[in-house]
């Protein structure tokens, strides 16, 4: 069986409905819903590669890299906010973040 | 992989398996965090993320095979390698973006380490400078001593 384009694309649909499902059942463990985010942004990935090679173009794959490039910064800054939130609060729940001051 | 792309497929496996994965584990273990307490809301929200999640799927699935055309793949002619030809664009075309894609990164690596730093009180550090401030003037005394008296510290 040949895969098409929309194979790829319902595999990138899937994951980024699972990163979002992710982001919704978690209400207090940012460390998931930081994976949720990594998780979305890969989906976005998958599409770009995916268009890219389908229509032959370049492009998408110089945009996969700069997403992969602004995710992995995005992670790095995300886990040190984490860092010094646990550092300050003693948990990492979410629920209560509104609280912070300053 | 499967489509051509050797060298993105390659670099996500490195970032994802080399960087942020390890990252991850490194402030889970770091943190020791109560996960049972972090539980206690999963049952509260999970229809609501089932019904989220459940209808963004069906309708992305819904648009993908009711969509008319999709494009059939364009055989690439590859007179170069995956990784050359990204390379020709990415140092030609987007020969701005590439710095500013270093520039996150590097303001990244800069915003983690100022967040994470704290001085701590009451640790000794090692001060080069005012090691290397010292003379032999004000670190070493010569006295002559009389006999039969001992040295008085100053």
């Amino acid at each position: 069986m040949e895969i098409t384009l929309s194979h790829y694309l319902s595999v990138s649909a899937i994951l980024f409905v699972f990163g979002v499902f992710g982001i919704f059942i978690n209400r207090k463990n940012v460390i998931t819903i930081l994976m949720s985010i990594e998780l979305i942004l890969l989906s976005v990935n998958i599409n770009m590669v995916a268009f890219s090679a389908f229509t032959g173009t370049i492009s998408g794959q110089i945009f996969s890299l700069f997403i992969l490039t602004v995710a992995a910064a995005e992670a790095a800054i995300g886990l040190a906010i984490l860092v010094i939130y646990f550092r300050n609060r003693g948990s990492i729940a979410v629920e209560h973040i509104n609280v912070m001051k300053g | 992989m499967l489509l051509g792309a050797e060298f993105l497929a390659m670099l996500l496996v490195v970032v994802y398996v080399g960087a942020v994965a390890v990252l991850f584990l490194f402030v889970v273990m770091m943190l020791d965090i109560n996960f049972v307490e972090l539980r206690e809301g999963f049952q509260r929200y999970m229809p609501l993320g089932l019904g989220v999640g459940g209808v963004l799927l069906a309708e992305i699935l819904f648009v993908f095979f009711n969509s008319a055309d999709m494009p059939e793949r364009v055989v690439m002619v590859n007179e170069v390698s995956n990784t050359r030809a990204l390379g020709r664009i990415l140092y030609t075309d987007y020969i701005y973006l590439f710095p500013l894609a270093g520039l996150i990164l590097l303001v990244a690596m800069i915003g983690a380490i100022a967040l994470t730093l704290r001085k701590r009180e009451n640790v000794r550090r090692q001060s080069i400078a005012s090691q290397t401030e010292r003379t032999r003037a004000d670190s070493i005394e010569v006295v002559t001593v009389p006999s039969n008296t001992g040295v008085k510290r100053s």
